[in-house]
């Protein structure tokens, strides 16, 4: 008779692929410490499912392009509520080889895993590309037309050529079709990808402007108006890359 | 008469639901209509059989060109409008008309959702009044209901804050409810955006509420619940808030007290808790 498995092996065997068999004699195993390590395995296939089937379905509106022998380039942007910094956007194009289901949820990674998949989506899409529009061209056009800009620099450097663009609810100035999405970057891996990439970008970006510009703690808050930043604006007054024109920033002009 | 024409006065018919006048508006869209006959609106609509006689009598036989007179000369955005925004598209039922008075584009602005109990503590009040010039000194908008309580300190925080402040309410504007929130509906009329879905001699009735609650979680990115007893319209505004995929922030409060439970088991349920203005303001990036 074979040896009972102790439940510290069962744990282990459950982290590599088990078989089919191995789960069927668990699931007559009668111990309490057995049965739960099998619903906690159970949960977290069912979690992989579920991310599976969330990023499948955010790939029908690239998979119609792809039908149609289209190619398509997912835009989002990032930085239009800071009081400091430029508004980034990223462009991206990927195919049907792209894998990566954790980027199907881009608002709830953590900056930390953000960061780090940074490289990895880099490596696997096909094209990317970034727009920056700096504070004083928010200043001269508007946030909104500063926005449209980035998005259309990032189009155009793209090397790829491509058909049409999926965008997070704007339309950009340029002659090809786009599809208006609500929702955007909760409905479309470029999008998403695209949204990952631009708000990686800005971060960075703002973590130099913190060593150029230190005191208003650019480096944790991106320019966003903290208690922090607002107390530094208060001492030390505003930067170049402040924007003159949004109304918490004008009370700080003298 | 013009599509918003059509839609202002869709609003008008006793008996069309908010659910209803939805419908009319996603087939006029897809069709690409601009009006519809008298016996499409009902069936489109899909209104109830009992409420199709007292429609169709009110129709023909009644006179209501005098109350259409008078809402013409009132000012609200329409759905097919280009200056809608996209945020109230994604209410669920997108109310197909808008009254308002004030800042139109304080729409398309940043904007925190704060709701709460009517009957505030002195911890919300406390936490409200030290949080939300943080939230106006980092240009965010408030939006709430002008509910007495929590909706009512928001709206005064923020006004007293220099700040800009949306309030959505649940009667036309001829009212003023609760009452002595009068003098506030008429600076918010002033000085940010009062918006409201209800002709303007509709008073508040109780589902009046819910429904406005969908309009707020719909416009906001960040949804904060300051206070919330058990089964609290405030919690109907937070779920919504989580379907449309909007950030819900609850703040914490004591176990034992009655005014934390709905928002303590909010973060139970999910919700983010909420410790200080900071954390509010940094949610932002994710939209903004």
């Amino acid at each position: 008779m074979t040896k009972t498995e102790t439940i510290i092996e069962i744990k282990r065997l459950l982290f590599q692929q088990p078989s089919s068999e191995d789960i069927a004699r668990w699931q007559a195993d009668e111990r309490i410490g057995v049965q739960k390590l099998l619903r906690q395995y159970e949960k977290k296939q069912e979690k992989i499912l579920f991310q599976q089937r969330a990023f499948n379905k955010r790939l029908n509106f690239e998979r119609k392009a792809w039908q149609q022998g289209k190619v398509v380039a997912g835009i989002d942007e990032v930085g239009r509520g800071p009081l400091a910094g430029p508004v980034v956007a990223a462009a991206v194009v990927i195919d049907d080889s792209f894998d990566m289901t954790i980027v199907h949820d881009s608002k709830q990674l953590s900056e930390k895993t953000r960061q780090s998949i940074d490289t990895e989506i880099r490596e696997k899409v096909v094209d990317f590309a970034f727009g920056v529009v700096d504070a004083k061209d928010i200043d001269r056009l508007n946030i909104y037309e500063a926005s449209r800009v980035a998005m259309r620099q990032s189009v155009e450097a793209l090397s790829v050529p491509i058909d049409g663009l999926l965008i997070d609810a704007m339309t950009v100035d340029l002659e090809i079709p786009q599809e208006k999405l609500i929702k955007g970057d909760d409905r479309s891996i470029s999008i998403g990808a695209a949204s990952i990439l631009a708000k990686n970008y800005r971060d960075n970006l703002m973590k130099d402007f913190a060593q150029q510009f230190p005191g208003y703690g650019f480096e944790h808050n991106a320019g966003y108006g903290t208690a922090e930043h607002l107390a530094g604006l208060n001492t030390l007054g505003i930067t170049p890359i402040h924007r003159k024109s949004f109304a918490p920033v004008k009370k700080f002009l003298n | 008469m013009a599509q918003r024409d059509f839609l202002l006065w869709l609003l008008m018919i006793p008996g069309l639901s908010i659910k209803g006048r939805y419908r009319i508006w996603i087939y006029l869209k897809e069709n690409k209509l601009s009006k519809l006959s008298w016996q499409q609106i009902l069936t489109i609509s899909k209104m109830r059989q009992s409420q199709r006689n007292e429609a169709t009598y009110w129709f023909k036989e009644m006179n209501w060109q005098v109350e259409w007179h008078k809402l013409q000369d009132q000012t609200y955005i329409a759905i097919c409008d280009a200056a809608y925004p996209i945020t109230l598209s994604e209410c669920i039922d997108a109310p197909i008309c808008l009254f308002y008075k004030g800042d139109l584009s304080l729409l398309v602005q940043p904007l925190v959702a704060i709701v709460g109990s009517r009957q505030a503590t002195a911890y919300g009040i406390s936490v409200l009044k030290s949080w939300i010039p943080g939230l106006t000194a980092a240009g965010l908008t408030t939006v709430s209901g002008l509910a007495a309580g929590i909706d009512e300190l928001t709206h005064r925080e923020t006004l007293k804050a220099n700040g800009q402040t949306i309030a959505i309410i649940g009667t036309g504007f001829d009212y003023a409810y609760p009452k002595h929130c009068e003098d506030l509906q008429n600076t918010i009329s002033q000085l940010g955006l009062l918006l409201s879905e209800y002709l303007p001699w509709q008073g508040p009735k109780r589902h009046h509420f819910p429904e406005r609650n969908r309009i707020i979680s719909g416009l906001c990115q960040v949804c904060l619940v300051i206070e919330a007893k058990k089964r609290s319209g405030s919690l109907i505004t937070a779920m919504l808030a989580l379907e449309q995929n909007r950030t819900v922030m609850a703040l914490p409060g004591r176990i034992d007290g009655q005014y934390s439970v709905g928002t303590n088991e909010l973060i139970l349920a999910g919700a983010t808790p909420v410790l200080s203005v900071d954390q509010i303001v940094l949610e932002f990036a994710n939209f903004y």
